[in-house]
């Protein structure tokens, strides 16, 4: 092998060194950064809190690796709650003979102020949203969700295999829903 | 740009609005409209409450009450180095290739071992159910089965009435026989699905085991108590019509028996090469390309000859067959019209390495008719169904009508059927990896075009018997979906599916012998969409 080729494989090898250091960088900052939204979407889809956070640190080491490929990758983010969300349904497809998780609202709203007063009216006002969020249909909830997560439509759109313009329709009802629930005006 | 219905924009737009997912002439707009309009201005805001109380939700009942993961975090530099270091072992350097291909071939060996060793994919009861139900959609023909017992040999000619064999003059020697007895063995056609399942079930306890190679299935039985050690049946896949089988005593001593292929007649209006099965040669590469001259044919002129013959139809029930062999591509016919043979030879003497032969038909050396023996006739259908028919096509002259139609398509189905086949036994799956690509490109049109006009001529039986079928309670069902990886299984099913409509369809219109079974139309219909199913399917995998 020619000094020539050594150095250039040298050169190579610290290059792909680099990359992979600067990727790893980019994808740790993103994991702190986003582990808990992600951890908690997937307990929306039903997975119990150990399989969400195997779940979790899989679709960032898959993010990793598909980074690493070359895949071009415009919203890692929104990729990871992609990823997410379908490994989180099949997942969800290989248990589903266990009880799907779900968390009382009386367990999730534990002491939320030190004023019983405003504490009460807080907790109404949790418990309505909570009353409207069920009478949504699984697509409306699952757009809000990730929503709520910040992603935009073309995002969400993409994460449940719909289009952005059905993604904004959803979530016009979903709005409209809550605030029907809101007003008082029934839930349907 | 969208009118607004009401002059205003709707709680759709207003929401994309504050979403940021209007497009830049859209938001302008809706951006001015909300200077303007109070009304808006108060539903942006009941939009913005109601976003308001969701983002309170996230933070208190989903963000704070949610369960925390259950571990800490895991440290996902690590996690991300030890990815890498895999993937890394994961490529092997080159100077390490010749090992991985070892170990490549390592795996391979263990793989088949594990095939042998597995259970059965396919239930042994379950595969003779059906290799009896497609014997018994067969026309009934008389067959010879050769019959060992170690030195000893025997031919059989099953298929025919006892008393026909006894007046030919058939006796088994008696050692034979007696072996026959021991093993509770019928030797009236012991190579049939049904005397191996007959003697199957009346075995001890025993343990089965089903092997799929190169088109055939081989059943094997060990027995583990009685006079009989281990049985085995081998049926071809496409047909699962039984080719050999064996029974093997604990005393050492055994009885083989293979099918004794009969010499073609082509008076009977097939292809011989189609009826008999392609000749297994060895594996001739491609030619390489501007490779000029040859001095000995491949793989590249077979299918030069093939695809010219195809040209005039001579592939499609003329008895010629193509072989290729010592160097040379043989064509060989016999019984064919002077002009046909003419035409032939102006096709293919300019070739070279090829060899044209024809020749005039030798009498027929079949089983010779045995006294008393009737040869079969056919029944015309029960007088009931027939009238039924009759009245379902409008009429006695309506029904002789369509009955032609349909077995004029019917032939000429089951003429591209049995070319399809051809095809597909000449260039089984395996055997393709030595073909170039332009020579697999002509074998795939060639096949592709076959079960095209397969599927034409099964859509026009469909579309003919469709309406009298459904009338019968028998109406076609849709296709039912088949998944093949090869199209040559696939076309070989095909065939085999073919080769049942035909069958059914000449007990429909009484055009063969044998008795119409109750379910006959709905069997029939059946058939139908598992033909057209198997050719889909082919198709499919042809134009991949």
């Amino acid at each position: 092998m020619s000094a020539y080729s050594i150095g250039n494989e040298l050169v190579t090898i610290l290059r792909s060194s680099r990359t992979a250091s600067r990727l790893q960088t980019q994808v740790a900052q993103l994991f702190e950064e986003s582990r808990e939204d992600v951890f908690r979407y997937l307990l929306t889809l039903g997975l119990d809190p150990s399989s969400a956070q195997d779940a979790v640190q899989e679709v960032f080491l898959r993010l990793y690796a598909a980074l690493k490929k070359g895949e071009g990758i415009a919203s890692p983010r929104g990729w990871v709650f992609r990823v997410a969300h379908n490994y989180g349904l099949h997942l969800r497809a290989r248990q589903a003979n266990e009880t799907r998780f779900d968390v009382e609202m009386e367990e999730r709203l534990v002491a939320v102020g030190p004023n019983p007063e405003r504490e009460l009216l807080e907790r109404e006002r949790i418990e309505r949203i909570h009353r409207g969020l069920d009478g949504l249909s699984e697509q409306q909830k699952r757009c809000l969700f990730l929503r709520m997560e910040g992603l935009r439509y073309p995002e969400i759109g993409a994460a449940l295999g719909i289009s952005a313009s059905a993604v904004g329709e959803f979530l016009r009802r979903a709005v409209a829903r809550l605030r029907k629930t809101d007003n008082g005006e029934g839930e349907r | 740009m969208t009118q607004w219905a009401s002059g205003h924009p709707d709680d759709g737009v207003l929401l994309r609005y504050l979403d940021g997912e209007l497009r830049g002439r859209e938001t302008r707009r809706v951006r001015a409209h909300l200077e303007a309009c109070w009304q808006c201005r108060c539903e942006r805001e009941a939009l913005e409450a109601t976003v308001g109380d969701c983002v309170e939700y996230r933070r208190k009942a989903m963000a704070a009450g949610m369960p925390e993961p259950p571990r800490p975090w895991i440290d996902i530099y690590a996690a991300m180095n030890r990815q890498d270091a895999r993937a890394e072992k994961a490529a092997i350097a080159p100077g390490w290739r010749w090992a991985a291909a070892v170990l490549a071939a390592g795996l391979a060996l263990a793989l088949v071992y594990r095939q042998f060793e597995r259970p059965p994919a396919v239930e042994a009861a379950a595969l003779l159910n059906r290799a009896e139900a497609a014997a018994e959609a067969r026309p009934a023909k008389p067959h010879r089965v050769r019959i060992r017992a170690g030195r000893q040999e025997f031919v059989r000619n099953s298929g025919v009435r006892p008393a026909s064999r006894a007046a030919a003059g058939e006796a088994m020697p008696a050692g034979m026989k007696n072996l026959f007895e021991r093993a509770h063995y019928d030797d009236a056609d012991p190579l049939s699905a049904r005397a191996y399942a007959e003697w199957r079930d009346g075995a001890g306890e025993k343990r089965d085991r089903v092997v799929e190679s190169a088109g055939l299935y081989e059943i094997r039985t060990v027995v583990f108590s009685g006079e009989l050690a281990e049985a085995s049946l081998t049926l071809r896949a496409a047909d699962l019509e039984p080719v050999a089988g064996r029974l093997q005593f604990r005393d050492d001593n055994s009885l083989e028996f293979t099918r004794v292929s009969e010499p073609p007649a082509p008076a009977d209006g097939f292809a011989v090469a189609s009826h008999e099965g392609v000749p297994v040669r060895p594996a001739v590469p491609s030619r390489p390309a501007a490779t000029s001259p040859r001095n000995s044919a491949s793989i590249s002129d077979e299918l030069e000859v093939l695809a010219a013959l195809h040209k005039i139809g001579a592939d499609l029930g003329d008895p010629v067959q193509v072989t290729l062999a010592d160097g040379r591509v043989a064509v060989e016919g016999a019984g064919l019209a002077p002009d046909r043979q003419r035409q032939i030879h102006a096709l293919l003497d300019a070739h070279p390495n090829v060899v044209v032969r024809f020749s005039e038909p030798a009498p027929s050396g079949g089983i010779p008719p045995a006294g008393g023996d009737a040869a079969p006739t056919a029944a015309p259908p029960a007088p009931r169904l027939e009238a039924r028919l009759e009245g379902l096509a409008g009429g006695h002259a309506q029904w002789e009508d369509l009955s032609s139609r349909l077995l004029d398509a019917n032939e000429a189905a089951m003429a591209r059927a049995y070319a399809l086949r051809g095809l597909a036994q000449r260039f089984p799956p395996g055997g393709t990896t030595a073909l170039s690509a332009a020579d697999r490109h002509t074998l795939q049109a060639l096949a592709a075009e076959h079960v095209n006009a397969m599927a034409a001529q099964v859509e026009a039986i469909e579309g003919s018997l469709g309406p009298v079928l459904a009338g019968l309670g028998a109406p076609i069902p849709k296709s039912t979906p088949a998944h093949f990886a090869a199209w040559q299984t696939a076309g070989e099913e095909a065939f085999a599916a073919a080769r049942r409509q035909e069958m059914l369809l000449s007990l429909l219109l009484g055009v063969a012998p044998g008795t119409q079974p109750a379910g006959l139309p709905a069997d029939l219909a059946r058939t139908l969409a598992e033909v057209r199913s198997d050719l889909e399917e082919c198709l499919r995998v042809l134009e991949q």
